[in-house]
């Protein structure tokens, strides 16, 4: 419904990055990050994917370092200059670092992407005119677009090939440093579920995606809301409506939550996910909301095997 | 948007249940396409140069009296694959094609319950039901029954054999062909579609429409959506259309036309067996409204109401000619 896809939320093309089609890092995030050694399961291949070199220690960001890096990226006028920072650190093991510099090319490429759509944007706001936004709601995305793709002119131009190999590559990097939000993004195998690569992986990433709730982010609630709904049962926009749950000001209004803070926060297009709250039908609504409580019941609760133990579903 | 995606998916599942079919059904064709019985009486005129009036005639047609008095002639074989060369071709006059069509959609519509009624459906709905209020809940598993127990009452058995889903596959496939080649209205509701062009289809498409509004008949007006697809995936610009529950749209004017839509009704039956959709509502108003997101449901009543006005006072010419682009609402948010 939204001219620009939402970052985070889907996996990067199967194309673009067959690296990461099997899993790649860790049995367990809790134990040692991946290493370059670490074979690979069920198709996947070597290929130029970057693996860390033997010298460099695998490790995460500091929480202080994120939350520098996430003012960062919504303040910094040089992105291409802070990317080149991030690429340096990534470069040295730094696995938040990957992430992150994976999140600002891609939404940097699909800034590049929107800058040639042309009519078809104008077409896109129209729609979403039809769909009930105001002119004050659709000017607030327009001033979003505008102030991001200003933002983003830092970076070269390039194909969108370009911008998907080195999405993809600093995507890989990250899981294979141990981001737990990387590797709880990686496609699952192809195969019948109960096949032992399937099974492997579901667990792998389960135990990512217990590492990252861990981090007691609401933010990584909103984030990966599509990868956790995957693993638990629970319904996408489930996991949207816990996390506007516990956003000051979210749940009153959703879309005008999400409207202001796309100001800040548009890049990463996180916010763009609650305007789907937005737009339940009320026999949906009824069921998010029961969803949504019991997966803050157990977040709060730091319950998160439970969570994502497939109870929801 | 979701609508579309929605009617995607619907699609294919009709196109699956096509493949499989039932016992008495493939009897009765069988009968039909055996190769010594008597040639049709040639009543093709009665479909006229555009087959526009074929959904005239034969709407009366006593399938069991067709099954079992042969008028179908053997022809050539209708497809160039090994096993299609078993088949004969059939032919239908304008009455057995409205009978064929018929049992046709009858047995669309038992696969689709049948579809609804197995394990992977069942235990979807019972996961929705597990966040949903407990009265509610049992007023849906009681609707639920009651609604399959109705739709079910007199469809055939299913057929499970491999060879015989797949003869079965066949014969529908050549039962459709007879159909459309009489100009059956319902046939041409479901075009040939393989390798044609899209605008080619839009216009045949297009023509029909018309002629099922026309016909007046409640059940092919329901069925719409499909056609009213083709003309969308045409249409190349966006339209308003394209924002409206497609699934839901035809069948409501349907109901704003005469057809039984209230409780127990065969719209609404069929409607609640959908998932996603809940059950035990007073109408499929009532459905539409409670599944849809409100920006959705208020543009689609608003394009229902159009279209029952123009049908009402026939305003038909130009309705199915590309759509105005889409208008925001006068009041901002719905």
């Amino acid at each position: 419904m939204l001219a620009w896809p939402r970052q985070r939320l889907d996996p990067a093309p199967q194309s673009a990055q067959s690296a990461v089609t099997g899993p790649v890092g860790p049995t367990s995030p809790r134990s040692e990050p991946a290493r370059a050694a670490e074979p690979v399961v069920d198709g996947a291949t070597e290929n130029s994917a970057p693996k860390p070199l033997p010298s460099l220690k695998p490790h995460r960001a500091s929480a202080s370092q994120r939350a520098a890096d996430l003012e960062r990226l919504t303040s910094e006028t040089d992105l291409n200059g802070f990317a080149d920072e991030l690429r340096a650190r990534a470069d040295a093991g730094d696995a938040d670092a990957a992430w992150m510099l994976a999140d600002l090319l891609e939404g940097c490429a699909t800034m590049a992407e929107i800058a040639t759509m042309g009519a078809a944007l104008t077409q896109q706001f129209d729609s979403m005119r039809v769909m009930g936004y105001s002119d004050q709601e659709i000017a607030l995305l327009q001033t979003s677009l505008h102030r991001w793709t200003g933002r983003c002119s830092t970076f070269p131009a390039r194909s969108r090939e370009a911008w998907r190999a080195q999405i993809s590559s600093s995507r890989t990097r990250a899981a294979v440093l141990g981001h737990p939000g990387a590797m709880l993004m990686q496609p699952l195998p192809r195969g019948p579920a109960d096949s032992p690569a399937v099974v492997q992986a579901t667990q792998r990433a389960r135990d990512a995606g217990v590492t990252l709730l861990q981090q007691g982010d609401a933010l990584d609630l909103l984030g990966y809301a599509p990868q956790l709904a995957r693993l638990s049962g629970y319904g996408t926009d489930s996991y949207l409506m816990a996390a506007c749950s516990l956003l000051d000001g979210c749940l009153r209004d959703p879309r005008a939550y999400a409207l202001t803070m796309d100001q800040d926060q548009f890049l990463i297009g996180l916010s763009n996910s609650f305007l789907e709250l937005s737009e339940l039908s009320p026999r949906r609504r009824l069921i998010v909301e029961a969803q949504s409580a019991e997966i803050l019941r157990l977040w709060r609760a730091r319950q998160y095997e439970q969570l994502l133990g497939g109870s929801g579903g | 948007m979701k609508s579309r995606v929605w009617l995607l998916l619907l699609l294919a599942a009709v196109l699956l249940l096509l493949a499989v079919g039932s016992d008495d059904l493939a009897n009765s064709l069988a009968r039909l396409s055996t190769p010594s019985v008597a040639p049709a009486a040639s009543d093709s005129s009665a479909a006229g140069s555009d087959g526009r009036t074929a959904h005239t005639s034969g709407n009366d047609a006593d399938p069991a009296a067709l099954a079992s008095s042969p008028t179908a002639e053997a022809i050539e074989p209708f497809a160039p694959t090994v096993a299609a060369a078993a088949m004969p071709l059939l032919k239908f006059n304008a009455a057995q094609a409205r009978v064929a069509m018929r049992q046709r959609w009858r047995e669309q519509d038992c696969q689709m319950a049948r579809l609804y009624s197995t394990p992977t459906f069942v235990q979807r709905r019972e996961q929705e039901w597990r966040w949903l209020p407990p009265d509610l809940v049992e007023q849906e598993r009681r609707a639920v029954a009651a609604a399959l127990t109705r739709l079910t009452a007199d469809c055939p058995g299913e057929i499970t054999d491999k060879a015989q889903l797949i003869r079965r596959s066949q014969e529908s496939q050549a039962v459709l062909a007879a159909a459309r080649t009489a100009g059956d209205l319902y046939a041409r509701m479901e075009p040939a579609r393989r390798g044609r062009d899209t605008a080619e289809l839009a216009a045949e498409a297009r023509a029909t429409m018309y002629d099922v509004v026309l016909s007046g008949d409640m059940e092919a007006i329901a069925r719409l959506g499909r056609l009213d697809f083709l003309l969308q995936n045409d249409a190349g610009t966006q339209s308003i259309d394209m924002f409206v529950d497609g699934s839901s749209l035809w069948p409501m004017v349907a109901c704003d036309l005469g057809m039984d839509c209230g409780p127990a009704s065969r719209a609404l039956d069929q409607a609640c067996q959908q998932i996603g959709n809940g059950c035990g509502y007073p109408s499929l108003e009532a459905l539409v409204r409670d599944r849809s997101p409100p920006w959705q449901y208020r543009l689609t009543d608003q394009r229902r109401r159009e279209i029952v006005a123009r049908i009402r006072s026939g305003r038909i010419a130009g309705m199915f000619e590309p759509a105005p682009p889409p208008q925001p609402p006068s009041d901002g948010r719905p």
